[in-house]
């Protein structure tokens, strides 16, 4: 990567039509945003459209977050590069406080941006807010609605009854004795 | 103003049935079968969702928690049901947990044959039912009560084996088996197979560098012999008459049984990390079993624990206790095996 003296800035607008200006090297972290520019085809204003400001916002910190490191982890004695642990430990910090509404919107963008490490983040607290919960629980969490009439519902049900049993079989036989 | 009225409709659309549906593979994907299947009765749209995932699985991997929680009917309905859908042609892993007593065996071989059609590499199927249905799953001797399930001949043709596992099980390779040309591991635990039939599938992979034998019986006379093998453990076994090794590049070996055994250890030397746990009625095995057959070949050793212990004949019954020393000591590369010896002694 060549460093000029001066950085050079994009500007972003989110679907909402606020103006974000960033450094190059934070838009480039978005892989999507990162052809672009190389390809020369981004305008003066690049339209996210699919992307909110306050989700944009918290995006571009990840980006941001991610030129720290890298830039420091170029030279030998880097004070911020992270181990392991403490990238899961930020990792887990960042998404902290995240909604379910906005973790899916969060993941819409960085899906589009094709952001990896932000993808993974999302898709690892989606994984955990699912994890073992029944149906119902998981439309609560995300507003699905439940269109199926008590018939429809119970049939698909019926045809992996094995699914929807949470209680190990061997646990209840093990308890009744 | 305008971005806060629609935040609030954000918050109460559902958002998550509207991300793409590589997002929601990717998600669903890291997810238990049964958290992915349920997904199915979260509305309309979500009825075949997870089916791509299930049925372009190329890992089936029907754990403990998979198996333990539902009746066996139920199990074999849904597994029969699942691999029905399944149309993926090439599988890596195929591991279940399933006893299948003799009323499931021919549901089990069929899955097992499922398998080997798909040419899966890692075959893994635990057939102890450890889990589910025994009283004292840590016992050691639940491995000889059990009603072992005949292994169809369909996994002695399966070239693209590359890891085996089996617990408690007939092993018996047909007449015309020709080895297995892709298999690296091995594992048998509780496993009954003749040691010339053992001989036989070792002999036939050349590829073999990890073997795991415990708990076996109907052994005999077991020979093992070969050019590649790396690691060994060999424990527990029953009726066995003689144990012959002759493996040239052997770094790790784990040894557990008695003098009955006839431990014959011919070709060692190459061992890095060796353990051996020796039952003897006769202190004076010590010479001839651990020194001359054993210690006395081991010439690169780094790690080595030697316990002998010696069992008492009285009232027919095998009572354990231990005898001379236990030893293990690290960094021992140093030292000719001859004063390995006598530092045991000191």
């Amino acid at each position: 990567m060549s460093e000029s003296t001066e950085k050079k800035m994009v500007r972003l607008r989110s679907s909402d039509g606020e103006v974000f200006e960033v450094e190059e090297s934070v838009a480039k972290v978005a892989k999507t945003l990162q052809d672009m520019l190389e390809e020369d085809c981004a305008d003066a204003v690049i339209p996210i459209t699919c992307v909110r400001a306050p989700i944009l916002t918290k995006v571009i910190d990840y980006c941001k977050d991610q030129v720290m490191i890298s830039s420091s982890s170029s030279t030998t004695n880097n004070p911020n590069e992270r181990t392991e642990q403490e990238r899961k430990a930020w990792g887990q910090k960042f998404m902290e406080g995240v909604d379910s509404s906005t973790l899916c919107e969060l993941l819409v963008a960085s899906n589009f941006l094709n952001i990896e490490g932000l993808l993974n983040l999302g898709v690892d607290k989606m994984v955990s807010m699912i994890q073992g919960k029944y149906p119902q629980e998981i439309r609560d969490m995300f507003n699905v609605v439940n269109d199926f009439t008590p018939e429809e519902e119970e049939e698909i049900r019926n045809q992996n009854a094995w699914a929807f049993e949470r209680d190990p079989y061997y646990k209840k036989r093990s308890s009744s004795k | 103003m305008e971005s806060q009225s629609q935040s609030i409709t954000y918050q109460n659309t559902d958002l998550i049935s509207h991300l793409p549906e590589n997002l929601i593979h990717n998600i669903l994907s890291f997810l238990p079968l049964r958290s992915i299947v349920a997904t199915s009765t979260l509305s309309k749209y979500w009825v075949h969702i997870w089916k791509p995932l299930w049925i372009y699985n190329t890992r089936i991997d029907f754990n403990e928690e998979f198996t333990t929680s539902m009746k066996k009917n139920q199990y074999v309905q849904a597994l029969n049901k699942l691999l029905d859908l399944h149309i993926q042609q090439k599988i890596k892993i195929f591991r279940h947990f399933f006893c299948p007593r003799d009323r499931y065996s021919s549901h089990l071989s069929r899955w097992i044959e499922f398998a080997t059609q798909k040419q899966v590499e890692h075959l893994h199927l635990d057939m102890s039912g450890r889990v589910n249905h025994l009283e004292s799953p840590d016992d050691d001797h639940r491995w000889w009560w059990i009603e072992k399930f005949r292994m169809p001949n369909c996994i002695f043709y399966c070239q693209s084996l590359s890891s085996l596992y089996l617990s408690c099980c007939i092993l018996n390779p047909p007449q015309d088996f020709k080895g297995l040309r892709s298999l690296k591991e091995v594992v048998l635990e509780g496993v009954s197979i003749q040691g010339e039939k053992l001989s036989q599938v070792i002999s036939g992979s050349p590829l073999l560098e990890r073997l795991c034998i415990s708990y076996c019986d109907s052994m005999g006379s077991v020979k093992l012999e070969h050019p590649r093998l790396k690691r060994l453990t060999f424990e527990n076994c029953l009726d066995v008459e003689e144990v012959e090794l002759r493996t040239p590049n052997l770094r790790n070996f784990q040894f557990v049984g008695g003098v009955s055994d006839k431990p014959n250890f011919r070709d060692i030397s190459s061992l890095d990390d060796a353990s051996l746990m020796l039952r003897t009625p006769d202190e004076a095995d010590f010479q001839s079993l651990v020194w001359d057959n054993f210690m006395s070949k081991l010439s690169l050793v780094r790690s080595l624990a030697v316990v002998v212990r010696s069992t008492h004949p009285a009232a027919g019954k095998r009572r354990s206790r231990s005898m001379f020393w236990c030893f293990k000591e690290r960094r021992l590369s140093s030292l000719a095996a001859g004063s390995v010896y006598h530092f045991f002694l000191v």
